[in-house]
């Protein structure tokens, strides 16, 4: 008899929560986007034969960020850093930077996509390339990225 | 034998019932997954791709004329001339950047999810008596899109690199389309007005 009175109220009971339930779900999908960190890759450019300068690799960078269809936001030929983008949905933002550690060449890239992935692949596309255009190869950096 | 002869018909018809009832099922997963694959294949190229068949036409990228001072300075001018404001120059890497803002009139009253901006609303209101609304508004002269496009060019070596995008923005902020732009007519004159502005005349009289 018990039972049979409290059936109903349960039934709103439990509407109720769903309800909540899926209130709460829909209100705590705007609070849970992740805060991404952009993706990044670095390499070192060892030449096949020869010596490289990090301007030299600098500048292949350029060029073959120009090749692509980036716009050149900022290229600084002092600290060798620059920034491109290229402009599709979602756009690409690139900052790419090329740094001499115990005379190596190292050449950084990294990326973000409104928040969205850059797959690995995607960015050693580019070191390589501009690895094969100096006649060198990447050698990955132990440690990094 | 006379009642077996109904049952012949009768199997098949079971077999009948049961693909024709698969066949609209086929056909709504045919047609989600459409919609699930949506525009992915038109989607615009891979910047990043391995080979890069994303890269600039051949028009794009065209010998450098003069020394890189000079060709700097004409290529300033270009842009300029072009109506961007230069945000970036760097004279020993030979880069140059601009951007512009162009109106796009008429673009508003075309985007919405209606073909035009004019929404109605009716209400019906109970309060110490009742009433009927009903309300027309319009605010497709209020929301053009603007155009945002940027022009870069590198000559750090003995080549020219021409680079064009554009953004399409409603006032919302929102980016209706954002494309790279690099068309080899445009390309073609851009070369022939840095080698007007290298020879010293103005680049905008160049067509």
């Amino acid at each position: 008899m018990n039972m049979r009175k409290a059936s109903p109220r349960s039934l709103w009971q439990r509407l109720g929560l769903a309800t909540l339930l899926a209130g709460l779900l829909v209100l705590g999908g705007c609070m849970n986007q992740p805060t991404h960190a952009p993706d990044s890759r670095t390499a070192v450019i060892a030449p096949n034969s020869g010596t490289l300068t990090s301007q030299q690799v600098f500048v292949t960078l350029l060029t073959t960020l120009a090749e692509r269809g980036f716009i050149i936001e900022r290229a600084d030929p002092d600290l060798e850093r620059l920034d491109a983008s290229y402009a599709a949905r979602p756009p690409l933002a690139l900052e790419a930077w090329v740094s001499e550690v115990n005379g190596q060449i190292r050449l950084s890239v990294s990326g973000d996509s409104n928040g969205a992935d850059i797959a690995p692949g995607r960015l050693d596309n580019l070191l390589v390339e501009v690895a094969v255009a100096l006649d060198a190869r990447t050698v990955p950096v132990i440690g990094a990225p | 034998m006379l009642h077996r002869l109904p049952e012949f018909p009768a199997r098949p018809s079971v077999a009948d019932t049961s693909a024709r009832s698969r066949l609209p099922r086929m056909t709504l997963l045919a047609v989600g997954l459409v919609l699930l694959s949506g525009c992915s294949a038109l989607s615009g190229k891979d910047p990043l791709a391995a080979n890069d068949s994303a890269g600039l036409p051949e028009a794009c990228i065209f010998p450098r004329e003069g020394d890189a001072n000079q060709w700097l300075r004409a290529a300033a001018q270009v842009v300029e001339a072009r109506g961007y404001k230069i945000r970036e120059g760097e004279q020993a890497l030979g880069v140059v950047t601009g951007e512009r803002k162009v109106d796009q009139p008429g673009l508003g009253a075309i985007d919405g999810p209606f073909g035009s901006r004019i929404g109605f609303s009716v209400g019906y209101g109970v309060a110490a008596g009742n009433d009927f609304g009903v309300g027309v508004g319009n605010d497709t002269f209020r929301d053009d899109p603007i155009s945002f496009e940027r022009i870069s060019l590198v000559a750090p070596d003995e080549r020219v690199r021409v680079i064009r995008d554009e953004q399409v923005i409603n006032q919302g902020g929102y980016v209706i389309d954002a494309r790279p732009h690099n068309d080899s007519d445009s390309c073609r004159q851009i070369e022939r007005q840095l080698q007007a502005a290298l020879a010293g005349r103005d680049p905008r009289e160049v067509r």
